[in-house]
């Protein structure tokens, strides 16, 4: 266990995250059991300022969780490195935080995307005076919130994990396990070539289907968002994966290195930030589009709502993708224009 | 689009503290258009109050539904109708008023949601505490006013954002005949701005004025229009 | 101006209404950030300090170990070794130690003329009988003669002292002529304490460290430079990371105390009330009560960051160093740069402000929930 500065900002923060959203989900609990719309009785109209007052402290959490979430990648990439023997980038952070950090990574990431995609029903459901869809609010909230807690609970107990005496190889492992290693998984056991097929297909099909989307009618168009929203996903897998395993080392100036941290390292302008803030907005958004898209069928009185949030959702992904390709493309065509040949 | 306010078959059940429930309001369908001023009155306990609060969505209906320019107010959720409240102005039958706060402080408490520079909301508050002759009375605490000057704060709050719907119960009750002249006409203004204004009263000086336009009488919670 | 602008002036007047509150709040604020910041400062500060004067320090340190810990090196035959070694361009062979000066442990470090330079700045070379002393190795120097107790006892002239800029890697140096030196740590003739190298280029240091062990026929321990500073900075976070897990009690205290004060009471139920029946939503009752804790907040945090910038740059402020980091004598000089005290002051303030919004947000959230119906009810009071 360590005791850093930003150790404890990001656990105080959690802290407070957590207990809010708890209570949060409390309410939820009896939201969804006792809601009664249009009943006139003191319960209904209790649990409808309850469920004004839980948005507000859920909001108010899921700003805890997604800053301290932010503080904590800034931390690992940043700052931590400094206090872990051998640790250069947040590679050797996670290495001496042991095999719960890599499951924290996750489980925040699905957290956070999970409260996204609570945040954005909140949204609609507080859209229309008659709240149609706080039931479903307050079950997505509590399918949330273990995913939110696990988050928080494996970061807590990776920090009590973090050893700060015992060297780490950091990115050695990465090297190590470049070309088919054990620590690089089976992404880099395909070949970066493959990916970056696989990458440049959805990367035509994701501006293909959303114009197709803009274009079609109303009908259609809502399937095409659905198409999207898989497309999305399956670009998002391909994409982190051909950035890690060719196109960062345009970043890195190297041959080959496909470590995922050192993108955020200010040797490199801190330029993950933006290409991971990328990938996670087409994450969360083509992940919000089924959802959506299940509410548009169940309730009509959102149709126009939903519809106006999904055309925004496919604005999004594609401006996250627009972002994305010029982060990630950019520098290959730079150095293609300098050096006259392609890496690797 | 049908402007105004209507009742549709409306009714309202209460618990009478004897943990059985009675029935306060009974199928009350009445239209109360815009620029027009209906006056409701009745017996003490007839319901008046009970009127103004479902009118106001204060308390929601048991049985039939408020309608406010052709949308069913009373069956939205409580959030939403704290936001359609920004348009109505309500006089409570007591004053209340914040202690705490200044006359003109709570004449101004329903200009800040909407947001405007603080002298403009201020300029706004005085203006209508002169409709009403209590301008004088703008730095004194709600605690120093006398019952009708109370009266006339609580009004003049009720109408300084111009409110599409004016409810007032028994505006005049505290009144002497000046501070109800001044009360009259600032109701009749409210007419003339095209707001839609019920009044419950039983205080023959309302009742027997030129100032209502449709009158009502409340009878064991119905509501009778008389000619 | 937008709604929420009137909200949060109107806020603003809330506050004033209650000038004992507000102060009090304001001052628990202030404090707070003043004793989470300067810690915390200081410590980025004096990591900061130390990898900055390490960096004129050597790219490898080598030492050689035995059962019994760190052994001498005998100086010509490990120089000659570590200097075939490709990409080592320059071997210093060092003599140092910890020895007691009058009560308190001082390190000793044997320099010359020709290599008179263990840290950039230090241009000084004793003669024998000679010290030149950091500041808090000099302050056991009795009538201008430093009394130094290692293998052997030996008194010599303090000629002069080190600059301040060095203290926070040299406050308890002193410099000593070689001869004197050995003889005072009991090393034999021709030995040294370690070697320092420097190497060709500083991102191959870690990948000559095998070669290096190789070169030498005893088992030996190479330290990087970067593992030096790291072994600094994370001493400093440790520090810093410890004095802002103690307040981490104060901080729960003054969010209790807060969200106590502001507990939910009928007269505040009945005012939410009628705030509602005038069109005022849960959010903008949330924004008031929020709004106007949190420029409270704002400014106390602002001042309270500002006073801890001074405290820990100022040059001449010893007490924080001393009272936080128990440094003795005077404080060396600091440097920070803007991103580090930027980085320092978001933790301070996300530290301290997230707590209390949430503080001030719990008891108003409770509060907010009465509905204006409320107002209908028999038991309105205010």
């Amino acid at each position: 266990m360590t005791v850093h500065p930003w150790v404890v900002s990001v656990a105080v923060l959690d802290m407070v995250g957590a207990v809010f959203l708890a209570c949060g989900t409390w309410s939820a609990l009896r939201l969804q059991a006792e809601w009664s719309p249009m009943s006139a009785s003191p319960t209904q109209i209790h649990l409808e300022v309850l469920s004004e007052t839980l948005s507000i402290q859920v909001r108010f959490a899921a700003g805890c969780l997604f800053l301290s979430t932010f503080l904590a990648a800034l931390a690992v990439a940043w700052f931590l490195p400094d206090i872990v023997p051998g640790a250069m980038c947040g590679t050797g952070v996670l290495q001496a935080a042991g095999p719960e950090a890599k499951r924290a990574v996750a489980m925040r990431l699905f957290g956070c995307t999970g409260l996204y995609i609570w945040l954005v029903v909140d949204r609609l459901n507080r859209s229309r005076p008659e709240a149609p869809i706080t039931v479903l609010s307050a079950r997505t909230l509590l399918a949330v919130f273990p995913l939110a807690v696990l988050g928080v609970v494996s970061t807590t107990t990776s920090v009590a994990a973090l050893d700060v005496q015992k060297p780490v190889d950091c990115c050695a492992a990465v090297y190590a396990a470049a070309g088919g290693g054990v620590a690089a998984g089976w992404i880099s056991r395909i070949p970066g070539s493959v990916w970056t097929v696989v990458f440049f297909i959805f990367s035509g099909l994701l501006p293909a289907l959303f114009l197709m989307t803009r274009f079609a009618r109303e009908r259609f168009a809502e399937r095409l968002a659905v198409f999207l929203a898989g497309a999305g996903l399956l670009w998002t897998g391909a994409a982190a994966a051909a950035l890690l395993e060719v196109f960062a080392a345009y970043h890195y100036g190297v041959l080959h290195h496909d470590c995922a941290w050192c993108l955020l390292l200010p040797e490199h302008r801190g330029v993950g930030f933006p290409i991971y803030a990328a990938l996670l907005v087409v994450f969360a958004e083509s992940t919000c589009i089924p959802v959506l898209s299940g509410i548009r069928r169940r309730e009509p009185s959102l149709v126009d709502a939903v519809g106006a949030r999904m055309r925004s959702a496919s604005i999004r992904i594609m401006t996250a993708f627009g972002l994305f390709q010029v982060l990630v493309l950019v520098p290959p065509v730079v150095w293609r224009i300098r050096f006259g040949v392609w890496m690797g | 689009m049908k402007k105004g306010l209507r009742c549709e078959d409306m009714g309202l059940e209460l618990p009478d503290g004897r943990g059985h429930e009675r029935m306060v309001l009974r199928n009350v369908t009445a239209v109360f258009p815009p620029g027009r001023i209906a006056l409701v009155a009745g017996d003490t306990g007839a319901g008046k109050t009970s009127l103004i609060h479902v009118l106001a969505c204060l308390i929601r209906p048991t049985q039939g539904r408020v309608i406010a320019d052709d949308r069913p107010v009373s069956a939205w959720t409580s959030p939403h109708q704290d936001r359609w409240r920004r348009g109505v102005g309500i006089a409570f039958q007591h004053p209340r008023l914040l202690e705490r706060l200044t006359a003109l402080e709570n004449v101004m408490l329903p200009l800040v949601p909407f947001g405007g520079r603080p002298d403009d909301l201020r300029q706004r508050a005085v203006e209508s505490m002169e409709r009403l002759g209590i301008a004088h009375l703008r730095s004194d605490t709600a605690l120093a006013l006398s019952g009708g000057e109370a009266q006339r704060t609580a009004l003049a709050r009720a109408l300084v954002a111009s409110p599409r719907f004016v409810f007032a119960d028994e505006p005049t009750s505290h009144q002497d005949s000046d501070g109800a002249d001044l009360v009259k006409k600032a109701l009749g203004a409210c007419r003339r701005e095209h707001a839609v204004v019920v009044v419950t009263t039983h205080d023959s000086r309302l009742l027997d004025s030129t100032l209502p336009d449709n009158r009502y009488r409340l009878v064991s919670g119905r509501l009778e229009a008389l000619p | 101006m937008t709604a929420w602008k009137s909200l949060a002036a109107w806020a603003m007047r809330d506050q004033l209404r209650r000038p004992g509150a507000l102060l009090l709040t304001a001052v628990a604020l202030f404090s707070l950030v003043v004793v989470a910041g300067v810690p915390m400062l200081l410590a980025r500060a004096m990591a900061a300090t130390a990898a900055r004067v390490l960096k004129a320090g050597p790219d490898l340190v080598v030492r050689r170990v035995g059962a019994a810990g760190w052994m001498p090196i005998p100086a010509s035959p490990a120089v000659s070794a570590v200097s075939g070694v490709p990409g080592v361009i320059r071997v210093q062979a060092r003599i140092w130690g910890v020895v007691r000066c009058a009560d308190r442990p001082v390190t000793v470090m044997g320099v010359r003329a020709d290599n008179g330079r263990p840290y950039s700045g230090l241009f000084v070379s004793p003669r024998t009988g000679e010290a030149v002393a950091g500041s808090v190795a000099a302050q056991c120097a009795s009538g201008g003669t430093l009394s130094l107790t290692g293998a052997q006892s030996l008194s010599v002239r303090l000629a002069a002292t080190l600059d301040v800029t060095e203290d926070v890697v040299a406050a308890d140096l002193v410099l000593l002529h070689p001869e004197d030196a050995r003889r005072l740590l009991g090393l034999p003739e021709g030995s040294v304490s370690d070697l320092a190298l420097t190497v060709f280029h500083e991102g191959e240091a870690q990948a000559l460290i095998p070669d290096i062990i190789e070169a030498f026929p005893w088992p030996a321990s190479v330290t990087t430079r970067q593992q030096t500073v790291e072994r600094y900075t994370a001493g400093f976070a440790h520090r810093g990371g410890f004095v802002a897990l103690m307040l981490v009690p104060a901080l729960l205290a003054l969010s209790l105390l807060v969200a106590g004060a502001a507990r939910p009471s009928q007269k505040w139920e009945s005012e939410a009330a009628l705030l509602k029946a005038l069109g005022w939503t849960t959010g903008d009752i949330v924004v008031v009560q929020v709004a106007g804790g949190g420029v409270v907040a704002l400014v106390a945090t602002g001042a309270g960051a500002l006073l801890s910038c001074l405290l820990v740059l100022t040059p001449g402020i010893h007490w924080p160093a001393e009272l936080f980091f128990a440094w003795p004598g005077g404080t060396p000089a600091l440097y920070l740069d803007a991103s580090g005290a930027v980085w320092t002051l978001l933790q301070v303030l996300c530290f301290v402000l997230i707590p209390y919004t949430g503080a001030l947000l719990w008891p108003v959230l409770r509060t907010a929930k009465t509905p204006a119906g409320h107002m209908a009810g028999g038991d309105w009071t205010l």
